[in-house]
Parts: structure tokens; C-alpha cells; sequence
């Protein structure tokens, strides 16, 4: 099978926010609001011992093996593929919010009607990848990965910090890095079970 | 309730995420060579291109849609065949599309309303016809030297022998460029020093992906700020553990990334690297073998009679060295890449250093090691730390682990105008670069692919007295021709030189607005826009000024230049630009500018700093928007408002960069008779594709072919490059010896001629100079002041406004006021009693301009000091988006330069916080 998964490098990541705007230019997020990015790279003091350091953070929705918004969902209009990728049907589905409330990771925001007949002019009437009002959420760029591309934000990444695979394939470097138990995703303790890796380094022999 | 499954098609995309199976390239991570299908959605096609968003000049791959008979940019990515960038581009460049369909990109040419003031903003639109009337009926009385012609961005990035041919065909003499005072010809002449490079950002990349040791003074922009093909390799260097240590004030992007990350006091830099280059001479952390065959480490000098160190030479000017196994002194010629024969051809081993007291010719010889070591005496680890805040220990260990390393990097910089001793510290940075042989090898600096042709082919002209000089010169060589023909008054027919020579000669030396190399920077424009200036007895006056690309209003010190565009005596303001920045209220006329992604370029290019050589240029991606100009056809149509005529820049781009004239009028007309738009810059297209194919044996039509299918024309490797033509090791540094110069001519000449033999600005080896941030005060900082420092943020660049982009904007707007605010240590804000978002006034403590600025507290900047990111605070209601976002840097910035190049010493102040 295949379960498509990201893995998240914290060592690397320079906080250019490439991919946030990667992002938003292939999936024509409303980016006249700030709340509607599908990722979002934030910007951290943690310490660490005695010292105060700055970390760079990337999140997204982790397309979760046990995903609430796909539990809360009254109409159906969000569901888990087979490939693990978590998808909304913007058909289908009616803006009741539920998903939105229900993702432990903030990960969902409703593109509403205003968003929709904006991005008809910022991104062009008959351009649109957009035509309905629904949730939106990160698709691993579902439509690109048919055409055998990776994802927006994993494509240009400036500092290979974000890192695409399959955990199916024993192969692929995230199933590599997965194994040795030092990748953690987050919030697990939920039970969301969370697709979305991050290491503090990757271990050089695996690269 | 209907779940749907859709059928997946299996593509084999995970095909390249095997990574490591090829083993090492040599200058570039495996993975930026990642690649997508070659072909994208039928619907769709790619069209290439290069990035307009700072020097690193990425390449790019541009996804173009056609729907319903109108095609659009979908999305912009870097270009897999690519071995600069790959398929990566940062957040600006993925921004980039915007600039095409904003809708506040400048359309039409514009005319400021009759009656409106300058800054007003007030235009109408207007038709070409119109626009170029006007500028020809306001310019009727002008004089060649009266106009002062300022290339931004546009002329930066590509069309810098283009910009001087205009000046050269409209007998103009005065030509400012950006960012020079600000960057380029600030800091980096202290590396040019050195390497002989020009611009070395443009010109130089680290290899990092091969380095051990990874040290950044002042360096947070190569790195973080962000620069796409640097980051890449950063990145490939962390992976394999390279050890990353970074001084910075706060904690940037790139001391996010460090192992250690020392919150330097700010100003002590120089200080720090001083102590660091004592002790690598003092351990011997060098390669003697290098040293003495490559650079001018080994030379004889002597005190002269100013008791400033001077090289000994012979009555030819050439150097002298000890020779090891003689024991005698020798002379070498005086250009070379290497020390290792005599003027006579006999084999030479130099020694570093002179035996104690060693006399020759009835003088007291020592080496320039010897010179420089007992310079660096004073300033000992312990003196360093007093300065740094630095541990003396740490200073050592710093010096040890990067002496000791096998391929250690200290980054060389970008934006360095902080301080009036930028220069001398990059100068410091680059000996500790080149003490290692750092130059040209793995793990060091690297030269770019397409620069080090150019310096190929400026050696194989050097006797072709025929050579046209923008075809033939590169790195310091061109600046010192372009220098010397804006001071000649010979250069044109009129006889009047660069006001900017006229200002420096009529100026006193200790003046603060004197500068003894001023290229291409605005010093000496108020002076010559106020009538201060006389050349030959009459009035040289400044009255009119055509700016494309560029905009001082945000970048260079508030006031100088609302000054210089209110004045009575300027006559005329052009402006052109694709964005209404800031600078453009200002004009009178502003012409659209055609963006970077709906133009094809009128040349073929090398690939920036690629260490690679493949050549690219720009492919239209969508037929343009609106009727806009390209930068060289705006050339020529002022030339043929400005002289009668369009011959004057046919002849001038025969004569300066060697295109033949007649074929390129002839094509230009022919192209313009078919309604062709931008007709002279296809026409130079047309025959710049013709010339570089003749050069690679192939036609024209074949170089097209590929350029369309790859983005790129791979000529040759990197590492073949470098066996052959490696600097200085196989080929000369363009420096006035040819090697790597530890003593530079560079300021030993510029002292002689001005005679500044106490100026430590103007010294020959590496000296202290204090950043002084509070003149004249010894007392303690008050409660509410602070030193000020300032850095790139990765979502802006100073090319083209883009914080107008709503990606950009979004993206800032949810970083908040970790972006856009002035940063203050949550103990300093807790005493003065300031919260997160407060609203402060920040007072420049030397000029007493302020600005508003919004508080972040935080503990990742130093107590002392204050952080603001460049690049906010547009103030021009017309950039809707991006208006008054943050604080505008340059409203604090003070008009103070350093004595050499102009430099602005743009946070060598304190400030004091006031709530508003």
C-alpha cells in the first residue's frame, strides 16, 4: 500500500517560509488573510539548558490515522484515502466548522464566499482551482502528486527541512528515520496518531 | 452520504527521494536535483526564466496555464537543471507572480498632475507619445551633465554594461547605482581588497556543503536572510554535521541554525577578528605553502617616510621576497598569480617572514607577515573579549577550531554598512579566509562560474588594445575603468567630469561628506543639486535625474534624498519602475517598467554565482499585460530625446560592449516595422544568441532550443573550471598584482593619492578602528537607550518593492511584531514598562530622527541592544497592502559615511525608546 507521510527536520529549517508561500500560490489560499495559510512556519524562543534559542517550527495538518475531523464531519465531505491522505470535497461539504473545531492541530479554515469571489480577481476568473466556498485544509497537494510531483512546500524547500515519503516503502529516507525512533509527531498523546514527523537531526548515515 | 475513494494513478514520483546512492557532488547537494515530470498537465506548459528578488539569481521554472484562449502564471519553482538553485526558490520568488497581476502595478506611463507637488502622488495616466514629449519638452534646456542617471535593480542585476553605454552615448558623466552605499561597494571593497572581486555576492559562493567550519560575522543575509542557492548548501552542510558557530547582537536566522551563537557586542566585530587573525598567525593556523606562493604575505615592506609600512620595490615596481634557499632578496614581476619565479625566470621559494633585523640596501626589510603580525600586537584575545563581551577563552577556541580546521568558511558578507570600520573588517574576515587557502577550493570560496570566465577572457585581452571594455573587463579592473572615465573631464566632449569627482576635489578631507572612491554613490549629489559645485568657473548644477529600479526614498537615509527631489533646482524627475514604491511619488514622469516573468532578456547570461558555468536567460511566460518598456528600449529612446538621434547608443554599445552597430540598428528597425514591442532589445537579443552560439560551435536556433526545453545551456563544470582556471592558484586574482593581497594596493593607492598615511580608514595591512555608537560620551547608557542593529527579513527583498504581495504580506502579518516590531529584551521592556505591541517612539540619539516603532519583547537579542527588520514602513498609500506595515528603517537612519567609498554607517548610533 501506501501511506504518505512528511518528515519535518528542525535542524535544517531557516525559517524562510518558502513554503508557506509556496503553498499558497499552487493552492490558491486566501492569502488576504493571515489566518488562512494551509502551513504555517512559526517562530520560537525555547530554551534549551541554560540558554534561550530561536526555533524555527513548520506545521500543517498531519493527515492523522485516527483523524477527529473526518469522525465529526456530518456529511461526509472529508474522508481518509487509502493512501492516507486526508481530502474535503468542497461540494459536498456545507461550512459547519465542525472538522475545524474538532483538529486538536488548528489545521482547517473555512474559504468562505468572500474568499471565493476575491480570489477571482487576485487569481484570475478562469484560473481557478476554487470555484466553491468549504473547508480548507493542506492535501499533501493531492493533484500534484498525481502528476508525479511532490508537494508544493516539500518541492521548495530551501533547506531540505521538509521531507516527503512513503512509510509503506522501507526504502523511502522518512520510513529510514521513522524507524530509528527519533522522529516524534505531535500532540500522540491524543491518539490522533499524527502522519507528520519531526527530528532534531537527521542521522548522517541515513542520509 | 457519498465517500468517495478516487482511483490514484501510480506515478513513479517517489523515484528520486533515494538519496545518497550517487555519493558526493562536489558544489551542490545531491537533492536540489530533485526533479518533477518534464512535461507538466497537458493543459499546461513551463516556460524559464530567472528570478527577480535579489542577487542570487535563481533560476527559475515557470508553470503557465491556457485556458479559454488566455494563458496565466499558475506557479513559479526553481529549474531542476539548475545546478544553481534546483528546484527551490524562496518565499519572494515564489511570490513573484503577483507582480504581474497586482493591481497596483504601474500600467500606463504617468505625468504628475499640473499644480501637484512632488510626493504628492498625484498623476494622470497618460500615453507613451505623451510621456516621452514631456520629457523632451523639460529636458530642452538641460545640459549632458546636468542630468544624473541612477541605476537600480534592473541595471544591477543584468544591464550594467547596458546602463553605461546610455550614459557613454548621452554624454552623461554621473551614474549612481544601487545598492551601493548600502552593500556593494561598502563592505565588499574590504573583500575586494583582497580577491579583486566587484561585487562579491554576485561573483563568489561558499561551499559549504564541503566545509567543517562555518563561521558568520555580520553575515545573517547570505544565509537567512534568505539566499536560496546558499541555504541549499547550508543545508547540505548541516546535514553532514558541519559545526556552524554565528556572532550576531540577536539571534537571526542563521544563529538559529548555529551550534553557537555569541550575542557580540554590537560594533566589536572588527575587534573580535583581529584578535582571531593574531592568533592564527601567532599558532601558525595557516598554509604556509599557499601564503607564500599565492599571496603577498612574503613581500618586502619597509616604514616610508610618513612611518606608514610601504612595500619595497624596485625601480620597475616590482616586489621583492627572501628567497629560502639563497637567503638574498629577489624581485618578482610585478603581476602574477604566483611568487614562485623571479623577474628572471629563476625558481624562488619565498619565506614568510625576514630573519630578525634584516637589512638590505641599507634598509630595515621585514615581510608584510612580520608588518601585519607586529600590527595585530596590541590586540589580544583578552583585549578582544574587554570589547566583545566574548570570552577570551571562547575567542581562542574559536580561532583554534577554525585555524585547525580542515575546510573552514567565514562567511564574506553581503549587506555590511553598519559601521565606518565595515570595510576593515571585512577585510580581517577575508585574511582569515585566505590564511587557510580558502580561496577556489572545496569547502571554501568558490568563484562563480560565470565570473571567472569573464576574468578568463579579461586575461586573454589584456594587450588587445581593440578589446571593448564592458565585453573585457571584470571585478576591481571595471570599477577602476569606470571610475577613471567619470573623473576624467577628458571622457566627453563637453569636458566636464562626475559631479561626484568634482564634489570630492572641491571638498575638504576631514568634511563628513567626503569619500575618496565614491562609485557610483549618491555622495556629493546634494552638493551638486543645492549649486555648490563649480567646475571651470561656472555653476555645476544637478537638475534632472532618471531612476529605474531603485528606491532611495525607503533605502538610503530619509531627507537626503526628500531634499534632492523637492529642490527648486531640480527640473526633472523620471522615474521607471513596475511597483509604485515609495521613490516614485517623487517623479514627474514614471514609465512602467515590463516585470522580469513578461519579458524576454536582451542578452544571455551566466548563472550568477553557480559555480558551474551554464548560461540562461528569460523566456517571456505570458504575453505582456500592458504596453510597458523594457529598460534598454527606454535607453534608447532617451538617447534620441536627449541628442536627436538613437545613433549615439548603437555607437556606444559598438564601442563599450562590442555589438556591432549597423547590424544592430538595421535588425531593431526591421523588428519595429513588424510592430514588434521593445524592438532593440530583441534586436540585441537576436544577436546575443547568434554571438554565444558562434562561441559554443552550435547555431542559434539549437541554443534556443535547449534554453527552451532546460531553462539552462550547461557549458562547464565547476570542478573543471577550477583545475584549469582556479584563483589565484592557476589564474591571477584581478588585484593590482595578481595575488591574493594581504597588503592592499587597493588603499595603499587610494592613501598615496590623497595622502592619508594616518588614516587608519586608508591603512595597507588590518588595524583597529572603533565603531563608535556614542561620540564623545563615556557615560553610562540611560535607562531607555540602546544600540541599534538591523537585518534582512526572508520575506522581503530591497529589489522591487514585494511587500506590497499579499503572500508576503500574510506571511508577515502572522509572524507579527517578531517581524515588523523592534525587538527589546523582555528585562530591559519589563523595567521601562513596555508589553508586546506597544507602540514606542525610537529617537536616533546622534541626529535625533525618530520613528514609530511597535515593541517585541523577547530574549533573543542582547539587553543593550535593539532589532528591526529592513524593508517595512512603505509609505506610499498607492502600495495598498504593504502601506505602513512596520517601522521605515530609514527614517533613524543618519546620513553619516565612512571615508572611503561612502558607505553608510546606517546603525553606528544609540537610541532612546519613548512610549508614544
Amino acid at each position: 500500500m501506501t501511506k504518505y507521510a512528511m518528515l519535518i527536520n528542525l535542524d535544517t529549517c531557516v525559517g524562510c517560509n518558502a513554503c508557506m508561500a509556496a503553498c499558497a500560490m499552487e493552492n490558491q489560499t486566501p492569502v488576504w488573510n493571515p489566518d488562512k495559510f494551509r502551513t504555517y512556519v512559526y517562530d520560537e524562543e525555547i530554551e534549551v539548558g541554560d540558554k534561550i534559542l530561536r526555533q524555527f517550527f513548520p506545521k500543517l495538518c498531519n493527515h492523522c490515522d485516527n483523524p477527529p475531523c473526518v469522525s465529526v464531519c456530518p456529511t461526509g465531505a472529508t474522508w481518509k484515502e487509502a493512501n492516507g491522505i486526508v481530502r474535503v470535497n468542497p461540494e459536498v461539504c456545507m461550512g459547519c466548522q465542525a472538522c475545524a473545531m474538532a483538529c486538536p492541530y488548528d489545521a482547517r479554515y473555512a474559504a468562505d464566499r468572500q474568499d471565493i469571489s476575491q480570489g477571482e480577481a487576485y487569481y484570475g476568473k478562469n484560473f481557478l482551482k476554487r470555484t466553491v466556498p468549504s473547508i480548507d485544509k493542506c492535501d499533501f497537494c493531492y493533484e500534484r502528486l498525481q502528476e508525479g510531483l511532490q508537494p508544493a512546500c516539500v518541492e521548495t524547500c530551501v533547506a531540505h527541512s521538509r521531507i516527503f515519503g512513503d512509510l509503506d516503502n522501507p526504502n523511502d529516507l522518512i520510513t529510514r528515520v521513522v524507524a530509528t525512533g527519533k522522529a516524534q509527531g505531535l500532540l500522540t498523546e491524543l491518539g490522533t496518531g499524527p502522519n507528520v514527523y519531526y527530528v532534531h537531526k537527521i542521522p548522517e548515515e541515513l542520509l | 452520504m457519498a465517500w468517495q475513494f478516487p482511483k490514484m494513478t501510480r506515478r513513479s514520483f517517489l523515484k528520486n527521494t533515494s538519496l545518497g546512492a550517487v555519493g558526493v557532488t562536489l558544489y551542490r547537494p545531491n537533492w536540489i536535483q530533485i526533479a518533477g515530470p518534464d512535461h507538466p498537465d497537458p493543459e499546461d506548459h513551463f516556460a524559464y526564466s530567472i528570478c527577480n528578488y535579489c542577487s542570487s539569481f535563481c533560476s527559475l521554472r515557470i508553470t503557465v496555464a491556457e485556458r479559454k484562449g488566455k494563458s496565466r502564471i499558475m506557479k513559479l519553482g526553481g529549474n531542476p537543471n539548475s545546478t544553481l538553485n534546483g528546484d527551490k526558490i524562496c518565499a519572494r520568488g515564489q511570490s513573484g507572480l503577483r507582480q504581474v497581476y497586482s493591481a497596483n502595478r504601474i500600467k500606463t506611463p504617468l505625468i504628475r498632475v499640473a499644480g501637484s507637488k512632488r510626493g504628492e502622488m498625484k498623476f494622470r495616466s497618460a500615453t507613451w507619445e505623451e510621456a516621452w514629449d514631456y520629457i523632451a519638452r523639460k529636458s530642452k534646456n538641460i545640459k549632458p551633465w546636468e542630468w544624473t542617471v541612477y541605476g537600480g535593480w534592473s541595471t544591477c542585476s543584468f544591464y550594467v554594461p547596458h546602463t553605461i553605454a546610455f550614459t557613454s552615448a548621452i554624454q552623461c558623466p554621473n551614474l549612481i547605482t544601487s545598492p551601493t552605499q548600502n552593500c556593494v561597494f561598502d563592505g565588499h571593497l574590504g573583500t575586494n581588497s583582497m580577491t579583486g572581486n566587484f561585487v562579491v555576492h554576485g561573483e563568489n559562493i561558499e561551499d559549504y556543503e564541503n566545509s567543517d567550519y562555518i563561521l558568520s560575522i555580520i553575515g545573517n543575509a547570505c544565509i537567512g536572510g534568505v539566499s536560496t542557492c546558499r541555504a541549499v548548501r547550508f543545508a547540505g552542510a548541516k546535514e553532514k554535521g558541519v559545526k556552524v558557530v554565528v556572532l550576531d547582537p540577536r539571534a537571526s536566522e542563521t544563529a538559529a541554525k548555529a551550534d553557537e551563537w555569541y550575542a557580540i557586542k554590537p560594533g566589536t566585530d572588527l575587534d573580535f577578528t583581529l584578535a582571531m587573525l593574531r592568533e592564527m598567525m601567532h599558532q601558525g593556523w595557516y598554509d604556509e605553502d599557499f601564503l607564500i606562493s599565492h599571496s603577498n604575505l612574503p613581500f618586502l615592506v619597509r616604514k616610508n617616510a610618513h612611518n606608514a609600512w610601504e612595500l619595497y620595490l624596485s625601480a620597475d615596481k616590482e616586489p621583492a621576497v627572501i628567497d629560502q634557499h639563497s637567503g638574498q632578496v629577489v624581485f618578482l614581476p610585478a603581476f602574477s598569480n604566483s611568487n614562485l619565479r623571479s623577474i628572471s625566470g629563476a625558481a624562488v621559494k619565498p619565506q614568510l617572514r625576514a630573519p630578525a633585523n634584516f637589512q638590505h640596501g641599507g634598509k630595515t626589510l621585514v615581510t608584510v607577515f612580520d608588518a601585519q603580525y607586529q600590527e595585530l600586537e596590541p590586540y589580544t584575545p583578552e583585549w578582544a573579549a574587554d570589547n566583545t563581551g566574548i570570552a577570551a577563552g571562547d575567542i581562542r577556541k574559536i580561532a583554534r577550531e577554525f585555524g585547525t580546521a580542515k575546510s573552514p568558511i567565514v562567511i564574506p558578507g553581503w549587506s555590511g554598512a553598519r559601521y565606518g570600520n565595515i570595510q576593515m573588517l571585512r577585510r580581517v574576515q577575508a585574511m582569515i579566509q585566505t590564511l587557510k587557502g580558502g580561496l577556489d577550493v572545496p569547502g571554501g570560496w568558490i568563484f562563480g562560474g560565470d565570473y571567472r570566465e569573464q576574468v578568463r577572457n579579461m586575461w586573454a585581452q589584456k594587450d588587445n588594445p581593440k578589446a571593448p571594455p564592458l565585453a573585457s573587463l571584470a571585478g576591481m579592473p571595471f570599477v577602476y575603468w569606470s571610475a577613471n572615465a567619470a573623473a576624467n573631464p577628458g571622457t566627453h566632449n563637453h569636458g566636464y567630469p562626475a559631479w561626484a569627482a568634482v564634489h570630492r576635489d572641491q571638498t575638504p578631507k576631514d568634511s563628513p561628506d567626503w569619500a575618496a572612491f565614491p562609485f557610483t554613490t549618491e555622495v556629493g549629489l546634494d552638493s551638486a543639486i543645492r549649486g555648490k559645485l563649480t567646475w571651470k568657473g561656472a555653476p555645476y548644477l544637478c537638475k534632472a535625474i532618471l531612476l529605474n529600479g531603485t528606491n532611495p526614498m525607503r533605502d538610503a537615509p530619509e531627507g537626503f534624498w526628500q531634499e534632492a527631489f523637492t529642490h527648486s533646482n531640480m527640473e526633472l524627475v523620471v522615474v521607471m519602475d513596475v511597483m509604485p514604491a515609495d521613490t516614485v511619488a517623487y517623479a514627474d514622469v514614471v514609465l512602467p517598467e515590463l516585470t522580469y516573468l513578461e519579458r524576454d532578456e536582451p542578452a544571455i547570461y551566466g548563472n550568477g554565482v553557480n559555480p558551474d558555468n551554464m548560461l540562461i536567460t528569460r523566456y517571456q511566460a505570458v504575453p505582456p499585460a500592458y504596453d510597458n518598456v523594457i529598460l534598454t528600449d527606454a535607453f534608447l529612446k532617451f538617447t534620441e530625446i536627449l541628442t536627436g538621434s538613437p545613433e549615439p547608443y548603437y555607437q556606444s554599445v559598438q564601442n563599450l560592449m562590442g555589438i556591432p552597430a549597423a547590424r544592430l540598428k538595421a535588425l531593431t528597425e526591421e523588428k519595429r516595422a513588424k510592430g514588434i514591442k521593445n524592438p532593440f532589445t530583441m534586436a540585441l537579443r537576436q544577436m546575443d544568441f547568434e554571438a554565444k552560439a558562434e562561441g559554443l560551435g552550435i547555431t542559434a536556433q539549437k541554443l534556443d532550443v535547449v534554453l527552451r526545453e532546460k531553462g539552462v545551456y550547461p557549458v562547464a563544470k565547476a570542478e573543471e573550471l577550477i583545475a584549469n582556471y582556479g584563483m589565484p592558484r592557476k589564474m591571477a586574482l584581478p588585484t593590482p598584482s595578481g595575488r591574493a593581497e594581504f597588503y592592499s594596493n587597493l588603499y595603499g593607492q587610494l592613501r598615496e593619492q590623497f595622502g592619508l598615511w594616518d588614516s587608519p580608514y586608508f591603512s595597507v595591512l588590518a588595524t583597529h578602528i572603533p565603531a563608535d555608537c556614542r561620540p564623545g560620551s563615556r557615560a553610562p547608557m540611560a535607562d531607555d537607550e540602546f544600540y541599534f542593529t538591523f537585518g534582512m527579513v526572508p520575506v522581503v527583498s530591497h529589489c522591487s518593492p514585494n511587500n506590497d504581495f499579499q503572500p508576503l504580506v500574510g506571511i508577515s502579518k502572522f509572524r507579527g511584531e517578531i517581524y515588523t516590531g523592534l525587538w527589546v529584551h523582555s528585562a530591559r521592556a519589563g523595567k521601562l514598562g513596555l508589553k508586546e505591541g506597544d507602540k514606542v517612539w525610537v529617537t536616533n540619539q546622534l541626529t535625533q530622527q525618530k520613528a514609530e516603532a511597535s515593541v517585541h519583547v523577547t530574549r533573543l537579542v542582547r539587553e543593550d541592544t535593539v532589532f528591526l527588520y529592513s524593508g517595512y514602513g512603505d509609505q506610499n498609500p498607492a502600495l495598498t497592502h504593504g502601506y505602513r506595515m512596520g517601522t521605515a528603517l530609514n527614517k533613524i537612519t543618519p546620513n553619516f559615511i565612512e571615508p572611503v567609498s561612502g558607505g553608510f554607517r546606517s546603525q553606528e548610533f544609540t537610541v532612546r525608546l519613548e512610549r508614544v
